[in-house]
């Protein structure tokens, strides 16, 4: 049995329960929706194997009658009404995903990588993907000097997993550097090119090519900017570069943005630990939910 | 030159410093990073970066001999609006994460992103590399309603100079253990898994909290950032001893 494990109300959830009932997947959903009824979680440990089982008002599910959980439950920070790229829950229910037997798309641990690009990035880099050189400074100069350098060709974006909108600095911005000082930003010279999502499930790798004239393709519809997406093929190089960076980052499933440069093999940006894959599904109709409900569901 | 990142004026902090000084080291602390003037470059070969002191000092990664991180704690969040101050924090903190990691001297402790960010987990969260290692946790109890630990399950720290019957207070410092007060009886097969324990966390130094129960000893607390408030003396003083000698016994 699969557990989907986050806020019933959460799209991304939705979404997927909607392909799994339209396929007849068997799955329970463990609410963590404030009062949303009881939650019970009771597990142990018993000659090194986990044992237990958790449950809403009227159902149980054995620990040992888990063959995968999907865990979604991203987070916003209040007072700036800000979507975060990375999921939270209760330490107690970390604590039971960190430790389950089964496979879990994703353990909390592993998802907090996203909470720092650089620290993601040195990640990015030893599996051999080209970055984008960055610059992350409180310093007016080193921006201003980074920025001359480039000839103005660069994007700057939150160092954090709190979501940002990527953006060229405008002259505008450019006067208001000296509030650097206040707090670090994340530079990075501007790749241009298409975006290619890369959803990894498992050992699948489903790969998008997002064509926008955007510097941030996910908030073209902003700007009033047309979008076009369609399934791509990787080469075998970077099929085993992505496979490679999910599994190191701890990763069962994950949305890895790469930046095909003028030349040469794709720029790897981030990898999300919370991908919003419906959005690339629906477009391209790639059955990521399909293969999330294949791997999980098998013991 | 070493690192202390964070709070220096603690039992740690101080000895740490008398230990390092005694080795010939030489220490500096910093509240954080952000406080100074941070540049750090990245890109697919290379990684550098300075800080720039208050003194005028100029601080390159490459002049770093070892750095001794405390938890995190981000001092300098200034002249900001209060609505921007939570992101100002988290994007500190992320690229302090960061930073860490980029440095190629010996970082004690170098923690995962997780850990960075739940820096004080309750027991249960490591629960599986305990048992991998013939460690047993606390039993918690039964849950209540939403899967909350009761209070008195809770994980609740034992208080400074709080010594319940039973209880063992043990910092791991690389390959040596050294317990608060007397060494108890009996706690080789403990220590050695203790060792592995802390090696298989990818942790050089953390503290662990041991009771005995009806079932045998069971680890009750584990904390990767120890302050030593717990500790007597002489015992912080042999810790902080051991801890010196890790940094400067370690190669680049």
């Amino acid at each position: 049995m699969i557990l989907i494990c986050g806020n019933r109300f959460n799209p991304v959830i939705m979404f997927l329960r909607a392909r799994w009932d339209s396929e007849h997947l068997a799955y329970r959903l463990l609410d963590l929706g404030r009062g949303e009824g009881k939650l019970v979680v009771e597990v142990g440990y018993k000659e090194g194997l986990m044992n237990g089982f958790v449950g809403g008002e009227d159902w149980r599910l054995e620990v040992s009658e888990l063959t995968g959980v999907f865990f979604n439950n991203s987070s916003r920070l209040p007072e700036k009404d800000a979507d975060t790229s990375f999921a939270a829950c209760d330490p107690e229910i970390a604590a039971l995903l960190n430790n389950l037997p089964c496979k879990v798309a994703n353990r909390p641990a592993a998802g907090m990588c996203n909470r720092s690009k650089p620290f993601q990035a040195l990640q990015i880099r030893e599996c051999g993907f080209r970055i984008p050189e960055t610059l992350v400074t409180n310093d007016p100069a080193a921006a201003k000097q980074f920025c001359e350098r480039y000839d103005g060709k660069v994007i700057f974006k939150s160092i954090s997993g709190v979501k940002s909108i990527v953006r060229k600095p405008s002259a505008e911005y450019l006067k208001r550097l000296p509030l650097l000082r206040n707090g670090p930003t994340q530079f990075q010279a501007f790749i241009a090119g298409d975006d290619i999502r890369v959803h990894v499930v498992g050992d699948q790798c489903f790969a998008t090519r997002i064509q926008c004239a955007s510097v941030d393709y996910r908030f073209a519809w902003q700007e009033g900017i047309p979008l076009q997406m369609k399934p791509t093929t990787l080469s075998a190089e970077v099929t085993s570069k992505c496979l490679r960076l999910s599994q190191k980052l701890g990763l069962t499933f994950a949305g890895i943005d790469l930046k095909e440069g003028p030349v040469g093999e794709p720029y790897c940006l981030e990898v999300n630990t919370v991908p919003g894959f419906s959005f690339y599904e629906r477009a391209t109709r790639q059955s990521i939910s399909a293969a999330l409900g294949e791997f999980l569901g098998q013991p | 030159m070493y690192l202390l990142l964070g709070y220096a004026d603690d039992a740690l902090g101080k000895g740490f410093r008398r230990a390092l000084e005694k080795r010939g080291g030489q220490l500096r602390a910093l509240p954080d990073l952000f406080s100074f003037r941070f540049v750090w470059r990245l890109d697919s070969t290379h990684s550098s970066s300075e800080v720039m002191l208050e003194d005028g000092m100029r601080l390159a990664d490459n002049d770093i001999s070892g750095v001794l991180l405390r938890q995190r704690k981000v001092a300098g969040v200034r002249n900001s609006h209060p609505d921007d101050y939570n992101y100002i924090e988290a994007e500190m903190e992320a690229a302090s994460l960061g930073w860490i990691w980029s440095l190629a001297c010996p970082v004690i402790n170098r923690p995962p992103a997780w850990l960075w960010y739940c820096p004080k987990p309750p027991v249960q969260f490591w629960s599986r590399l305990l048992w991998t290692n013939g460690l047993h946790e606390c039993d918690l109890g039964r849950p209540q309603g939403r899967g909350r630990l009761s209070k008195e399950n809770s994980g609740e720290r034992l208080g400074a100079g709080d010594s319940p019957e039973g209880c063992h207070l043990a910092c791991v410092v690389g390959r040596v253990v050294v317990w608060n007060n007397a060494r108890p009886e009996n706690v080789d097969r403990y220590e050695s898994a203790l060792i592995e324990f802390a090696r298989c966390a990818g942790l050089s130094f953390l503290e662990v909290a041991m009771v005995k129960t009806s079932d045998g000893i069971r680890v009750k607390e584990v904390d990767p950032f120890p302050d030593l408030s717990r500790f007597c003396a002489p015992s912080a003083s042999t810790i902080t001893e051991a801890l010196a000698k890790l940094f400067t016994d370690s190669k680049r």
